[in-house]
């Protein structure tokens, strides 16, 4: 703070310093919900059945076929099971149309299990890139991949089991622009937010879906007569 | 300054990692967004704060998944989040609390020249501060912490409140001339407004 500020400085500056010890103390709640969550599948695959099955049907389509466009030196092998799902996906539209799931690269086996695994690739990177698509794309594919002698090496290049998702990432970013989806998690039909918008719009209503109460999505009233 | 010093880019990608599953990322979240939600909880629910933020994290841990934006706009999902759990409490509640502000406390924090930049990272003055803004009228408090402490803008801290953002930025105003009003008592000099410039929006 510098010499000349106010007294209003100073209290906004005590306002916003950083987390004193005491206030952290939910942390271990928060961080037990959390893991309880992420344990869990999202629960958007099943708000409306009919819609999601839809949805899911494109997301496998779409999938595919961005699987096929940038599968990493070819070798690599998706099973085409229905719990594939690309979150953040659901609204998108199929770049390729009609193809579908025979759009599947013929000379990749396999394995006839949902359980999307990489089959072993020439070359290491190949082989950590598809297992890094594995575990960005779904919370199974995150389960079954965070296992295993090749997760143990996706680790080690990450610099640690911590940086394994700020690293698959990296590994995703230059050719995001090739992929509809664009991030995970991301709807891609709406521009990433603008300046001076937070995008808090979309953020206000997370459920954007009907059959499951939440009170986030219900428009906070001012309460004008109440102090 | 501000309670995690994440870059909101930072806070960004944070956010993509723990909806992967990524739990020293929310771990980060938590740090930068607990010690706001807390304080701007304090002003409208006094002690029940920590309870009303435990149960609004555990929403957010439930609904991350389902968020989309940037990181403005998650701190802004999160602040909405706790103001709902703190509303529905003042609804039962029938009035909010008001708790006393330090006084003593609060002249110590703005009188003193030196030493001032340790003084304010006290939690005893973090404490006198949320108590001071609470001090005032509820909607002037709240536009002043989404503004200051969320680091929104009128427009979308009108999304907290359900307000226009003409209505926030206004309260916000009139909430930090009153608090300068207030502090000239303790002070003895008159206060600048230099931090009302600073929260003018730019666009």
């Amino acid at each position: 703070m510098n010499e000349d500020a106010t007294p209003l400085d100073r209290v906004l500056a005590a306002l916003t310093v950083p987390a004193h010890p005491g206030e952290l103390d939910g942390r271990d709640r928060a961080l037990a919900a959390f893991q309880e969550a992420a344990a869990r599948p999202l629960p958007v695959s099943r708000a409306n059945p009919v819609k999601s099955a839809r949805a899911r049907l494109l997301t496998v389509k779409t999938g595919l076929a961005v699987l096929c466009v940038t599968v990493l030196g070819g070798g690599v092998a998706l099973a085409t099971g229905t719990g594939l799902t690309f979150p953040g996906n659901d609204d998108g539209k199929p770049v390729f149309r009609g193809e579908g799931i025979r759009l599947e690269p013929k000379r990749a086996p396999s394995t006839g299990s949902p359980t999307a695994r990489p089959t072993p690739s020439s070359s290491p990177e190949a082989r950590l890139a598809a297992l890094c698509r594995q575990i960005l794309r779904d919370e199974k594919g995150r389960r079954d991949g965070g296992r295993g002698a090749a997760y143990a090496e996706l680790a080690e290049a990450a610099g640690g089991k911590s940086k394994v998702y700020g690293y698959c990432l990296s590994l995703r970013s230059p050719d995001a622009g090739s992929k509809p989806s664009g991030r995970p998690g991301r709807p891609s039909a709406k521009p990433a937010g603008r300046p001076g918008d937070e995008g808090a719009r979309p953020a206000d209503r997370p459920t954007g879906r009907p059959g499951r109460p939440d009170n986030t999505a219900r428009p906070a009233r001012p309460d004008p007569g109440r102090r | 300054m501000d309670p995690e010093d994440l870059e909101l880019g930072e806070l960004d990608e944070l956010v993509l990692l723990a909806q992967r599953g990524d739990v020293d990322a929310f771990d980060r979240i938590y740090t930068d967004v607990q010690p706001r939600l807390l304080r701007y909880l304090r002003t409208l629910v006094g002690d029940e704060a920590e309870d009303v933020a435990s149960e609004a994290w555990l929403q957010i841990a439930r609904d991350l998944g389902k968020f989309s934006g940037d990181s403005a706009g998650f701190r802004g999902w999160t602040a909405r989040i706790a103001r709902n759990r703190a509303m529905d409490l003042l609804r039962r509640k029938q009035r909010r609390p008001v708790e006393p502000v330090p006084l003593d406390r609060l002249v110590e924090l703005v009188g003193c020249d030196e030493g001032s930049e340790q003084l304010v990272l006290d939690e005893l003055a973090t404490d006198a501060a949320v108590r001071f803004i609470a001090s005032l009228p509820r909607d002037q408090a709240e536009a002043v912490l989404l503004r200051v402490l969320f680091e929104l803008d009128s427009a979308a801290a009108g999304r907290v409140l359900g307000k226009r953002a003409g209505a926030v930025r206004t309260a916000a105003y009139r909430g930090l001339r009153n608090l300068a009003k207030k502090l000239e008592r303790f002070s003895g000099e008159p206060v600048t407004l230099r931090m009302t410039a600073a929260l003018e929006d730019t666009t």
